[in-house]
């Protein structure tokens, strides 16, 4: 029963209730001196193992990241900034799957490699922004999203999301550096999206939606892609014109990244770039794969046995107790989920999609693999399973809750250290000629 | 009562519930009519493939058009080498996972190739192809593609699981709204199906783990497929397994479980999802039936669950069924539970009170399953049978435990009767090669006692050998969490803290003998135990220590006894109030599943070999892994597709094989008895007569084993070659059927009079 009101009450079921919410903002500072806000940190911490080591690690696409920056570097000290990669880049690296992202991410550790002419310095302090930055959007999300009454399970939130396996193998494992970024990303877009919802003035809160969204699609443009489709499916399905204006805004000011991909989709500007053709469907996610954590098969990583338990919490509460997510907003985070993990699946007819026509060749070529949703699939996870731990601990079995929470913590961390030790145990320095 | 009050719901009065139904009815209805509908046939002339090809791909029909379906591809061939040539189809139209196959090798021996493969989409680019290693000269003749109704039979099959599915879940959504089931059902619902899906993840990748065993148990599959269509039933010569020959499989290692998955095959299922389909299951039943037993023996649902969890998830569960794909063993595993429920039920509840009646069931499921998933396991607990009794030896000559006893054994032994009348039949009659490896020693391959507490298996390369010490030992042993609820039983045994209410001495007993029992199992798997010497004592013992072929096997039971000594750690902190302690150790059974079982899953899931196979053409029919169950003298490997041999004077005019049928017309012109040898092996049961006037014909074992059928001078006439079980052996069918029937039965009536 008190779940239930609590819910209600921290679920923004209404207006005034929420304006309420909003007006007792958080002091971050605050928050972070919490027992909550040292475990999140701690957390960052755990993702930074890679960082220490002072060399960069083998293994993924980090070369294309070196050469792009290397590029950028030496453009700015002739005065230009290139804004995407050129082909020599690419065709250097024989890496095309990041071929319509955007420089504008790098360009700092461009700068910087260009001051100091260390790229293992760029690199490090490059990665060491992006856990930090994205230990700071996450926090921004997840105490926006679960209010001043829910910082254990904004808490939660953090944990999942820091150290997801799924994150940890973009960052370190592929090193797909315009992912660690758009993850970096994600959780601001999200919050921005989730503020337009509150009610007030909207132009601003449209503005910074629409920014967030760019800066997105700054970082990598299947991830924007993704997120405006599922904004738009939102807006339709929810009857939210805000959410489109916001979409709109976005494509505006990711004008640049746009005319570039439409050029690519729909005309032979970038016949010479010999950017691969795939067919992408085979290198889906079989269903039993969701569900590894210490070890995986073929860059596929699982959900982890922390988002398991804690989405487990979840179950046992809707199914046992009959106490579902009486939140929308929240409930809406999980049908995202479900349908980004089918969007991974091996069995989802993206090849019979292909037929579309030769844009859709190139633009599903372009995704590389199916895998990129359920990364995303994990995040929008985040949300249910943060929100389930919290109904299990204002429940009855108080000491269960206290047990099953500290499991999911611990093995949260204890996974991503793992993943982190064996990444760093059986990857060479990367040799950096000149 | 359930199906009183559902009834009560009037559940198809619902909207939602039709409107289900009508899909339902509609998609299966459009399955059946598919069904119906008569097969089609493609037949192409042949090509000519040009002489002395270079090693490589050719296509030799290509732009193939074909709706979606099941079809079975005949190539006639001819080509003078084994294995090297493999004919298959591709496609490079349809969308990924489109077209299954895996097509097969070609054989000298044979005329023409047949598999199945699996269309999802409908095309006009499929390809022939013949991928050629260049050790061959190949002449390609005809070809037919020939539709089958497996696509809608598969479909339907899918339908009709998906439909059980959602009616019982809704059903169960109505009842728990209605009438509100209990939290603790629910509860234990969740985390047995939970322990179930997480043992069930690697079977849930569209591939199958490759283990040492695997090929073989998927052999034994098809050999029961192939049984079925060939008349059998039940199935006892694997009819294409050696090349056709047919193999024995079947009376030596009871395949009673694989024929739900030889079902699946019928139906139209490839071969690695009627496995992993038939694993999960496995996996399902040893949680439900291993949490039932517990919650049993300890009463407490939590205590049942974590017992399930600790067992269902057991390292040595998951190196038998996962790791070495030892699909026997591993099925018996599901079993070994209720056979500890049964002697629980008569050695440690009291008699007088009842405690017992009833036990011989456990006892009866148990060891039935066992004798009819694999008889070693069965021998082994049969073994610890015999030291429960002697343990119990004073409680056993009471007059209602031998009863229970008595009876669960009877029951078990006739139930099996089937299986246990042929093997016995061959075992003792015929001259086997598996009488003849006693030589094999098997004190090498014993344990280390470090092995029974290793925490962080991985896959590992090796079975345990001297010479390898622990290096890359596959993971057999016992789990730490197990050994340290052993330690801390023996503890509260030594400090005399076990003590408790008068009433549960008799359970406390039995706990403590099942701690001595579990230590001697343990010690059976150690290489320090005397195997070598017990092995040469005498021939009987030779025999059985050599059959055994890796004292690990000891740890099946190890594993149960040491969960049952968790499982009664727990009720004594439980009933002793001990919370903190309680709390203690149940966290140290989630972070022993978690981080030691859940890591050797995750790790062979992620690490091992994978195969993925469709048409069992694909895996070759000649691995029979140990080939023990040949008639000896056999040598395996000599034994290719092959046709007829005849002896001086004896003209063939016609042949047909099919499976282990042979019809021939055949005639001795010769002044002197002959023969023909025809490919399939000498087991006793087959017979040969002359279609016409039935006379029958003498057949005794020919060249490398083979059926050799003695042809009188002066013979003509048709040859009719098949097997024909003994007719004892069709009692001991009947006996099987009839105490099945009568036991089922027996079990209804008791449950109707109980809810009376």
């Amino acid at each position: 029963m008190k779940v239930g009101m609590r819910n209600k009450k921290g679920g923004y079921q209404d207006s005034k209730k929420r304006q309420d919410e909003e007006n007792k903002s958080i002091r971050f500072a605050a928050w972070l001196g919490s027992n909550h806000g040292i475990l999140c940190i701690l957390t960052t911490i755990v993702a930074l193992f890679p960082v220490s080591c002072n060399y960069i690690m083998t293994g993924g696409i980090v070369q294309e990241w070196i050469f792009r920056v290397e590029e950028l570097a030496g453009g700015l000290q002739k005065g230009c900034f290139y804004l995407y990669p050129n082909l020599n880049v690419l065709s250097m690296t024989g890496i095309y799957e990041n071929a319509m992202n955007s420089n504008f991410w790098f360009l700092v550790p461009g700068f910087l490699y260009g001051l100091t002419k260390n790229i293992v310095l760029s690199y490090r302090l490059y990665m060491l922004a992006v856990q930090i930055i994205t230990f700071l959007t996450a926090s921004l999300f997840f105490l926006h999203l679960f209010g001043q009454d829910g910082r254990l399970a904004a808490c939660m939130g953090i944990v999942l999301y820091m150290t997801n396996p799924y994150r940890i193998y973009v960052c370190y494992d592929h090193a797909n550096l315009s992912q660690a970024t758009a993850w970096m990303l994600l959780p601001l877009y999200a919050w921005a999206m989730y503020t337009l919802t509150a009610p007030g003035k909207k132009v601003g809160k449209l503005l910074v939606a629409g920014a967030s969204l760019a800066f997105l699609g700054y970082a990598d443009v299947i991830f924007f892609l993704t997120a405006a489709g599922i904004t738009l499916l939102v807006a339709i399905i929810s009857r939210r014109g805000s959410f489109c204006f916001a979409v709109m805004s976005g494509g505006i000011l990711f004008f640049p990244g746009l005319y570039r991909l439409c050029r690519y989709l729909f005309t032979e500007d970038f016949i010479e770039w010999n950017i691969p053709l795939q067919m992408i469907m085979g290198k889906g996610y079989r269903f039993g794969q969701f569900f590894s954590s210490y070890a995986f098969r073929d860059g596929k990583p699982g959900m982890g046995l922390g988002m398991m338990i804690c989405l487990l919490a979840a179950v046992w509460m809707r199914f046992v107790y009959r106490e579902g997510e009486k939140d929308k907003g929240k409930r809406g985070f999980l049908y995202i989920a479900l349908f980004l993990s089918v969007l991974s699946l091996s069995s989802f007819p993206w090849d019979v999609l292909q037929r579309l026509g030769n844009w859709a060749v190139r633009l599903i070529s372009l995704i590389n693999t199916p895998s990129v949703f359920w990364g995303m699939a994990i995040a929008a996870f985040c949300i249910p399973a943060a929100a389930g731990m919290e109904r299990l601990f204002k429940g009855k079995d108080r000491t269960a809750a206290i047990v099953t929470l500290a499991a999911a913590v611990l093995l949260c961390v204890g996974i991503c250290v793992y993943q982190c030790n064996m990444l760093t145990y059986t990857r060479l320095p990367l040799e950096l000629g000149g | 009562m359930i199906i009183q009050n559902l009834r009560a719901l009037k559940l198809l009065k619902n909207k939602s519930i039709r409107m289900i139904s009508s899909v339902f009815i509609i998609l299966m209805l459009f399955c059946i009519v598919k069904m119906i509908i008569p097969c089609r046939e493609y037949r192409f002339n042949a090509v000519d493939i040009p002489a002395g090809e270079e090693p490589g791909q050719t296509v030799i029909y290509e732009g193939i058009s074909l709706p979606p379906g099941v079809y079975r591809l005949e190539l006639e061939y001819s080509v003078d080498s084994d294995l090297q040539v493999l004919c298959s189809v591709a496609d490079g139209t349809v969308f990924s996972g489109g077209l299954l196959t895996n097509g097969e090798p070609l054989y000298q021996g044979l005329g023409s190739t047949e598999y199945h493969f699996w269309l999802f989409e409908k095309t006009d680019g499929l390809q022939v192809q013949i991928t050629n290693n260049g050790a061959g000269d190949l002449i390609t003749g005809n070809l037919k593609i020939s539709e089958t109704h497996l696509l809608w039979s598969m479909l339907l099959v899918i339908l009709i699981f998906i439909a059980i599915i959602s009616y019982t879940a809704i059903a169960f959504c109505f009842y728990d709204k209605n009438y509100s089931v209990s939290v603790e059902k629910k509860k234990i619902f969740f985390f047995v199906t939970l322990i179930g899906l997480v043992a069930s993840i690697p079977y849930l990748c569209g591939y199958s783990v490759s283990g040492a065993d695997l090929v073989y148990h998927l052999y034994r599959i098809e050999g029961i497929k192939d049984g079925m269509l060939s008349g059998q039933i039940p199935v006892r010569i694997d009819p294409e397994w050696l090349y056709g020959h047919g193999y024995a499989d079947a009376i030596f290692y009871c395949s009673s479980l694989l024929y739900f998955p030889a079902v699946l095959r019928l139906l139209g299922f490839t071969v690695t999802a009627s496995y992993n389909f038939y694993c999960v299951i496995l996996n399902f039943a040893t949680a439900w039936i291993s949490f039932y037993c517990f919650y049993r023996i300890f009463g407490k649902w939590w205590n049942g669950v974590i017992c399930c969890a600790l067992y269902t998830l057991s390292v040595y569960r998951i190196y038998k069924l996962l790791i070495t794909s030892a699909l026997g063993e591993g099925s018996a595993l599901t079993f070994i539970p209720l056979v500890i429920l049964g002697l629980y039920k008569i050695f440690a509840e009291n008699e007088e009170e009842a405690g017992n009646r009833g036990a011989w069931i456990p006892i009866m499921l148990g060891f039935a399953g066992l004798i009819q998933t694999h008889v070693l396991t069965c021998e082994i607990t049969a073994l610890s049978m015999v030291l429960f009794c002697a343990a119990n030896i004073r409680k056993v000559f009471r007059k209602k435990n031998l009863l229970e006893l008595l009876k669960g054994a009877m029951s078990a032994i006739a139930v099996s009767m089937w299986f246990l009348v042929p093997f016995l039949d061959y075992y003792l009659t015929q001259d086997m090669h598996i009488k003849h490896v006693s030589a094999r020693t098997i004190q090498d391959r014993g344990l280390y006692p470090a092995h029974l507490a290793f925490h962080f298996w991985s896959v590992g390369k090796n079975t345990p050998m001297g010479d390898n010490g622990m290096q890359y030992s596959h993971p057999v042993g016992i789990g730490l969490v197990l050994v340290v609820g052993l330690i801390f039983f023996l503890i509260l045994w030594f400090s005399g803290r076990l003590q408790g209410k008068n009433n549960d001495a008799g359970k406390r007993t039995f706990a403590k003998k099942t701690a001595i029992i579990s230590l001697i199992f343990l010690i059976m798997s150690l290489n320090i135990f005397p195997w070598d010497k017990i092995q040469g004592m005498n021939s009987v013992f030779a025999a059985l220590v050599s059959s055994l072929q890796f004292p690990n096997r000891f740890l099946g039971w190890g594993t149960i006894c040491l969960v049952f000594m968790f499982g009664y750690c727990l009720q004594f902190l439980s009933d002793f109030g001990k919370q903190k302690w309680l709390l203690i150790f149940i966290i140290v059974a989630i972070a022993g599943i978690t981080t030691s079982d859940l890591y050797l899953l995750d790790y062979t899931n992620a690490k091992q070999t994978t195969y993925t196979l469709y048409n069992e053409e694909g895996m070759g029919v000649g691995y029979t892994s140990g080939g023990e169950y040949r008639p000896e003298k056999t040598d395996t490997e000599k034994i290719t597709f092959a046709g007829p041999v005849l002896g001086d004077g004896v003209k063939l005019d016609a042949y047909e094989k099919r499976y282990l049928h042979i019809s021939m017309q055949c005639s001795n012109l010769g002044t002197t008895d002959s023969y023909i040898e025809v490919p399939l092996l000498f087991y006793k049961g087959y017979a040969a007569e002359e279609k016409n006037t039935g006379e029958k014909m003498e057949l005794c074992a020919g060249t490398n084993q083979v059926v050799r059928v003695l042809i009188p001078s002066g013979f003509k006439g048709e040859l009719d070659i098949k097997f024909v079980p003994p007719f004892y052996w069709r009692i001991g069918e009947l006996v099987s059927f009839t105490t099945t029937i009568l036991l089922i039965t027996l079990w209804f009536r008791q449950r109707r009079s109980r809810n009376v």
